[in-house]
């Protein structure tokens, strides 16, 4: 039997010890201070919103700090116990004790244990405290305890085992101590949320925030994956109890310490292989929807007219019926419907009949008894019930996307894409929880995309006193809610939940928001603008009209808040994600994720800048509400939400933009053009690029090295649209549609004007709403209009490969008074050194902020003059190359000294053919011509070597540039400064002493006197740091002999061509040799110049 | 009852012997282990307060198994191993309170009486709030006899006890033991000081390289010894020879030599006289390797 007295009694003392220990003083000081002083530093200036927004975070946040704390301290105080029983002599009147060594090593881990939970304590207290002292922010009991349990108890079981028994086995310390500290950093830094969290001991990297709405929406597997540490944990205890340096009471019971550890170790394995399969039961899942929906997208459908659903709300599942009716595309005896897996279809009927239907997996393919003819009217009712089996959702995504956590800060949010629980109900249309006609996303049939606007109605009753949400006007008849939206939708969803409703009519349209009861935190602060809504709304609205040249198209305007696990992905057919659907956005729980929604924070803010005079003038309280409302609305006019960074090691990192996923642009556009094409699952969102083009985010330069648009742009040197077109990475993907879309539409702007050509597309928007069209026939529309054929250029846009790549001079900018009127002509020469033929857009850019457009093709290897001309005088042009290997694709130029010329009259705007681009006796080598070369590097260490393989996948090697931390081997990155025919590209390399180099050899056919140039490209560095010397070390070979010194200084010349030196040089190669040796942080190579004299 | 120890061997990993077919009865009461370093005796000592498996062997301790029984051994048995310096910082008086909660005191209010009572009986009640790393290496061993008597036990094993310890505390811990043993207690008291056991125990024995030697009461120990000890006064030569020779076990200079007392058969020298042994005498007879050579020679 196991004697609690002795537990109690090792434990009491173990626990004393650790108590006078410097080292748990000392980590007791540096944990809970900092966390003391962050709690209230956040509560007197800005704290992440997501912090205050979802209460259980705020427990939450100081767990996982602390926790990592605790798992590094308790490595080391957990090891130092083995060592203090075989160092101090004295322990050993303890061995000799009666206590059996279960009871010591048990005593001793509670002993730790609870020294650890009273730090845990200490924790959770100060998170009260600050809990308590925000006053729009409740105390989530549960979470306390919650996150107590979930992450630092099986995490200090996990973490004492092992270094006990670790220590057991190795029987040294400090051994012990690198070993677990290398693999803390190893699963912190490195593994991370891979192998799906199996190696989150500590469950940082785990989906473990609370929704306030609904909970943890996924706690079985959480709870299985802690289990899995605390199993381990338990099991190396009693490994170390079984390999305990001390004679055991009872050798039977050392038996029964080893069965004890071999069953955890078991029972840990089994919840591993549990845990991993049920993610790999997941991907196969997916698979074999993926699978199904290839196999059906062929089979007949039926285009519907109206659905009628009739749905009953359950507390774990749906019951529902849906009449449908429509007319079949074509004719056939059998036509495809799906519906989510984990709904059950009872019957199919029409008009009273059964009619038979096969169930595989997700599709419905319903059977009638005589093949129907196309276009024929068909009425069916479907009777089902059951679950939604997420598995389903979002088959287009990738499993690394789908797997990869979502993070904000600290907090990692299990993502979820429907709720049915007893409280609250969310059914998007993603879930597919009513029947619909054909197939979900299908790589190999793109007819699968082809949607109709349809006529809904909805009936919904809802559990309890909760309040039920949709399209469409709502009424309430015997506990019934009834949805009719007055517009054909080409979808329809619904969210149940304990709602209270803030409505209100302004002009045609009703302004509704719905929050879960007592998640207000609004009203209140913003109590000034009650009576002004009326006003400003419509004024936003107005704005937002405007900017997108679309008018909004429904009656119903309305924010329904959802739980913070409600994930949506951006998708490659459409800009519209999940959360926006027609009339309404699902915004997360309290907004969580928008940082301007933390109202009480920007408002303080507001009225501390302008007690401080600091917002020019000074503010009415309303006016600052007025302001902060105004910025928190127009966030959802943003195109991109968030930024995410990422570091990789050795210093480069990459940034990604992600998506806004509330711009409530779809419901302008998306929900009211319905775009299809037999061929391009992309139709409508070709259209939608065409109409709101993504904005490039060309700073991104400085920390990829290159735009996502180039990288789109130089995978079309080997591979054609239609292969492009589905690519994993989904940000590519979104500019190779981008690039396609404006490639698509150019030439119709070439042929009536720009401005012209996008006024015709609004127009056909406008008159084609809410109707379905035929990509098609879209085309072949502007083909009429603008005399293009559409036709012949179409084949070669979708599958050709082509990528044309140009050289473009520097534009020479002339003066011509002619009479009564000002001429200007700019004269660019361009050589398209490609064997493709391409179009190019000028845009010009006059005084008094006028642009014109220019557009014009440059044959496969022509070298053309393109001549512009302009009556105001141009400041700077703008030329994108589209699709092109030009890095930069778009260049920008100044237009430099204007030149006034008296001697000849301007030419005639247009493209004449030119000879050549340099002028004579002019040799220039760039670090993209074969006469450069570079160093071989210094190799780097093997774990760098290891970490910094990864790779986006497109094959490019062009890497950001973070002055502070240059890499360590010769890198290149682009940007417009930089000297390039078609890639402006340059080598750059962290400063040393000269023992890396860059070299430009150049072919001398003519003896002679030369002077040589360097390329200055003006270097951030050089401008930021003025107090840094800025010399270049070259050593110039003219002769093949001894090679000379030279200096550069870089202060002394601006960006260009910098004069290094006159030289005599005989035929052969000139070599000219750039070393590292530089007072800089980082050496750049980029491009020399010979010119004769 | 008493403790009864048959064929115990002990031969660790590599390959050293160092317990051989030990068999012995230890009464109640004073009971000396008397060896030289490397005798074997601290091996003999961790087997019987089980910190160690022997080789074969059995210990029968007031009835209970050694080998299967160790928790009913453990709970009569008190132990004070031969360094007993290092502490882990607890107060004097917590270090009993520890030592009386895994010896089984469980009562509170009696544990704190009890712990009372032996910091008063051992002279450490005015430290008790010391920390014991602090204590003077006489009060370390005072307070290791206390937590070893701590719960009353039926066998005390105590390791060295006296070693480093000055006259005055030496004296003072035998008493302590005294005390102890006079309670139908077995003490068993490892030592290589003949002292400590000529003064305290009533009955011993001899274990040199793993063997008894000798089993018995001290006196009959020192009868052994009677005409093997000699004493004589010689010049500096022939004490040089004698030392080569024989175990010299006092040596005093004196105005014409050295007056020595030697172990010995045969008289060691010319005028060489019988000298009346003491345990130390006899202890060197049974133990010196030298006496050992020329006595089987």
């Amino acid at each position: 039997m196991i004697s609690f007295h002795n537990i109690s009694a090792v434990a009491k003392y173990e626990s004393r010890l650790l108590g006078r220990g410097w080292f748990f003083k000392i980590f007791t000081l540096l944990s809970i201070l900092p966390l003391g002083i962050t709690s209230l530093s956040f509560l007197n200036s800005f704290r992440p919103w997501i912090l205050v927004a979802i209460p259980a975070n705020i427990p939450y946040f100081n767990m996982l700090l602390i926790n990592v704390g605790q798992a590094i301290i308790a490595i080391f105080l957990a090891s130092e116990f083995i060592k203090r029983d075989t160092k101090l002599d004295t322990s050993e009147v303890f061995f000799v004790k009666p206590m059996s060594n279960t009871e010591y090593v048990i005593g001793k881990t509670w002993g730790s244990l609870r020294m650890f939970i009273s730090l845990n304590f200490a924790a959770l207290l100060i998170a009260f405290i600050f809990n308590s002292l925000i006053d729009y922010v409740w105390i989530d009991w549960g979470a306390y305890l919650f996150y107590f349990m979930a992450i630092s108890i099986p995490t200090l079981v996990f973490v004492i085992g092992l270094s006990y028994f670790l220590m057991i086995l190795l029987k040294n310390q400090a051994v012990v101590f690198a070993l677990l500290l290398a693999y803390i950093a190893i699963t912190l830094f490195y593994i991370g949320d891979s192998v799906y969290y199996l190696f989150d001991y500590m469950g940082f990297n785990l989906p473990l925030m609370k929704s306030d709405i609904v909970g943890h929406v996924n706690l079985i597997p959480i709870i299985l994956h802690r289990s899995i540490y605390l199993f381990l944990g338990i099991a190396f205890i009693a490994m170390t109890i079984y390999k305990l340096p001390r004679l055991a009471n009872n050798k039977n019971n050392t038996k029964y310490v080893l069965i004890t550890a071999i069953l955890f170790f078991l029972g840990a394995g089994v919840l591993v292989l549990h845990h991993i399969s049920s993610f790999y039961m997941k991907s196969n899942a997916r698979e074999n929807f993926l699978a199904i929906n290839n196999k059906y997208s062929g089979y007949a459908k039926i285009a519907p007219d109206s659905c009628f659903i009739n749905l009953n709300q359950m507390p774990r599942s749906i019951e529902a019926e849906m009449v449908f009716n429509g007319k079949t595309l074509e004719g056939a005896k059998e036509y495809v419907f799906s519906l989510n897996p984990g709904l059950t279809v009872n019957s199919v009927t029409s008009k009273s009949h059964k009619i038979s239907f096969i169930r595989d997996n997700q599709v419905i393919l319903v059977a009638f008894d005589k093949e129907l003819k196309r276009g024929e009217n068909v009425d069916l009712k479907f009777n089902y019930k059951g679950n939604i089996d997420q598995n389903y959702c979002y088959l287009d995504v990738s499993d690394k996307d789908l797997a990869k956590t979502n993070s904000v800060m600290l907090f990692n949010i299990e993502k979820s894409y429907a709720f049915i629980t007893p409280k609250y109900l969310l059914l998007t249309p993603e879930t597919a929880w009513y029947p619909k006609q054909g197939v979900s996303y299908s790589p190999e049939n793109p007819t699968w995309s082809q949607s109709h606007f349809t006529k809904y109605r909805l009936e919904v009753t809802a559990l309890d006193s909760l309040v039920a949400v949709s399209q469409g006007k709502d009424t309430i008849i015997d506990g019934k809610y009834i949805f009719e939206p007055d517009r054909q939708l080409m979808n329809i969803s619904l969210a149940i939940g304990d709602y209270e409703k803030f409505t209100m009519k302004i002009d045609t349209i009703d302004y509704s928001m719905w929050m879960i009861k007592n998640h207000d935190y609004f009203t209140q602060t913003l109590d000034s603008l009650k009576d002004t809504l009326s006003v400003v709304i419509p004024d936003i609205k107005g704005n937002i009209e405007r900017s997108r040249n679309l008018t909004y198209p429904f009656n119903r305007f309305g924010l329904v808040e959802v739980p913070a696990n409600f994930e949506t992905y951006p998708r490659l057919w459409t800009k519209a994600q999940e959360s926006v659907q027609p009339e309404l956005v699902f915004v997360c729980e309290r907004a969580y994720d928008i940082g301007r929604a933390d109202i009480h924070e920007n408002l303080r803010w507001m009225r501390e800048y302008n007690k401080n005079g600091w917002l020019g003038r000074d503010h009415t309280d309303f006016e600052l509400q007025l302001n902060v409302l105004r910025n928190l609305i127009y966030y959802f006019n943003d195109d991109n939400g968030e930024y995410k960074w990422s570091m990789k090691a050795g210093g480069s990192g990459t940034l990604e933009v992600i998506p806004n996923k509330y711009k409530i642009y779809p419901q302008l556009f998306n929900f009211r053009v319905n775009l299809f094409s037999s061929e391009l699952a992309f139709a409508n969102r070709l259209l939608e690029q065409y109409v709101d083009p993504d904005k490039s985010s060309r700073w991104m330069r400085n920390i990829n090295g290159i735009t996502v648009e180039e990288k789109a742009n130089l995978l079309f040197k080997e591979s054609s649209f239609r292969d492009l077109m589905y690519s994993d990475n989904k940000e590519l993907t979104n500019a190779i549609v981008t690039l396609k879309s404006a490639e698509l539409f150019m030439p119709g702007e070439l042929k009536i004007g720009r401005d012209e050509f996008r006024d015709s597309v609004f127009s056909y928007i406008n008159r084609n709403s809410f109707q379905n069209i035929d990509f098609e026939r879209m085309m072949l529309h502007f083909e009429d209009i603008t005399d293009w054929d559409f036709k012949e250029d179409y084949s070669m846009w979708l599958d050709s490969v082509y990528c044309p790549g140009y050289e473009i001079s520097e534009p020479i900018v002339s003066y011509f008074n002619n009479g009564d009127e000002d001429v200007y002509e700019t004269v660019f020469k361009i050589h398209n050194v490609s064997d493709i033929f391409g179009m190019l857009r000028i845009e010009v850019r006059e005084q008094q902020n006028q642009t014109t457009n220019d557009y014009f093709y440059v044959d496969a290897g022509n070298m053309v003059e393109r001549v512009i001309i302009t009556n105001t005088q141009p400041v700077s042009f703008e030329i994108t190359t589209n699709i092109s290997t030009n890095i930069p694709s778009t260049l920008s130029f100044r237009a430099g000294n204007v030149t006034t010329v008296v001697d000849r009259e301007p030419k005639v705007a247009d493209t004449y053919n030119v000879n050549n681009l340099e002028t004579k006796g002019v040799i220039i080598v760039d670090n993209e011509d074969p006469g450069f070369s570079i160093s071989e590097s210094e190799p780097i260490g093997l774990l760098a070597t290891w970490i910094l393989k990864e790779d986006d996948g497109t094959g490019l090697d062009f890497v950001g540039y973070n002055i502070w931390r240059p890499p360590l081997k010769w890198s290149k990155t682009t940007a417009p400064r930089y000297y390039g025919r078609n890639v402006r590209s340059v080598h750059f390399l962290k400063s040393g002493k000269g023992n890396a180099w860059a070299q430009w050899n150049i072919p001398i056919e003519e003896e002679g006197q030369y002077d040589l140039y360097y390329w200055v490209a003006g270097y951030d560095e050089v401008r930021w740091m003025r107090w840094k010397q800025a010399k270049y070390q070259f050593f110039v070979n003219a002769f093949g002999e001894e090679p000379d010194e030279y200096t550069l200084n870089l202060r002394r010349n601006d960006q260009g061509w910098a004069l290094l030196g006159t030289f005599y040089a005989g035929k052969g190669d000139f070599t000219v040799k750039l070393t590292n040796n530089t007072k800089l942080n980082a050496v750049e190579a980029d491009a020399v110049k010979l010119v004769k004299r | 009852m008493s403790i009864i120890i048959k064929g115990l061997n002990k031969i660790y990993p590599n390959g050293n012997h160092a317990l051989k077919d030990v068999n012995l009865e230890i009464p109640p009461g004073m009971f000396g282990l008397l060896g030289p370093n490397g005798a074997g005796k601290s091996t003999f000592i961790r087997i019987l307060v089980a910190l160690m498996e022997p080789s074969s062997g059995s210990i029968n301790m007031y009835g209970y198994d050694i080998l299967k029984e160790r928790e009913q051994v453990r709970k009569i048995m008190g132990y004070l191993p031969q360094d007993f310096r290092f502490f882990a910082p607890y107060k004097t008086y917590e270090f009993l309170d520890y030592a009386a909660m895994l010896s089984g005191i469980n009562s509170r209010r009696e544990r704190k009486e009890r712990v009372d009572e032996m910091l008063r009986s051992v002279g450490l009640y005015e430290v008790r709030d010391r920390y014991a790393n602090k204590l003077s290496g006489g009060m370390k061993r005072r307070l290791g006899i206390a937590q070893a008597l701590i719960h009353n036990p039926k066998v005390i094993v105590v390791d060295e006890p006296t070693t480093g310890l000055d006259p005055e505390e030496r004296i003072r811990f035998r008493n302590l033991l005294t005390k102890a043993a006079g309670n139908n207690v077995s003490i068993i008291l490892s030592t290589h000081i003949v002292g400590d056991i000529s003064s305290s125990c009533n009955n011993m024995t001899l274990l040199n390289k793993g063997q008894i030697s000798f089993v018995g009461a001290p006196e009959e120990l020192i009868k052994k010894a009677e005409g093997k000890v000699w004493r004589a006064i010689v010049p500096d030569e022939i004490f040089q020879q004698i030392n080569e020779e024989y175990p010299v076990i006092t040596t005093i200079p004196v105005a014409n030599g050295w007056e020595i007392q030697v172990v010995s058969e045969t008289p060691p020298c010319e005028g060489a006289e019988l000298f009346a042994p003491n345990l130390e005498h006899a202890y060197v007879y049974f133990i010196d390797s030298k006496f050992d050579l020329w006595r089987k020679g």
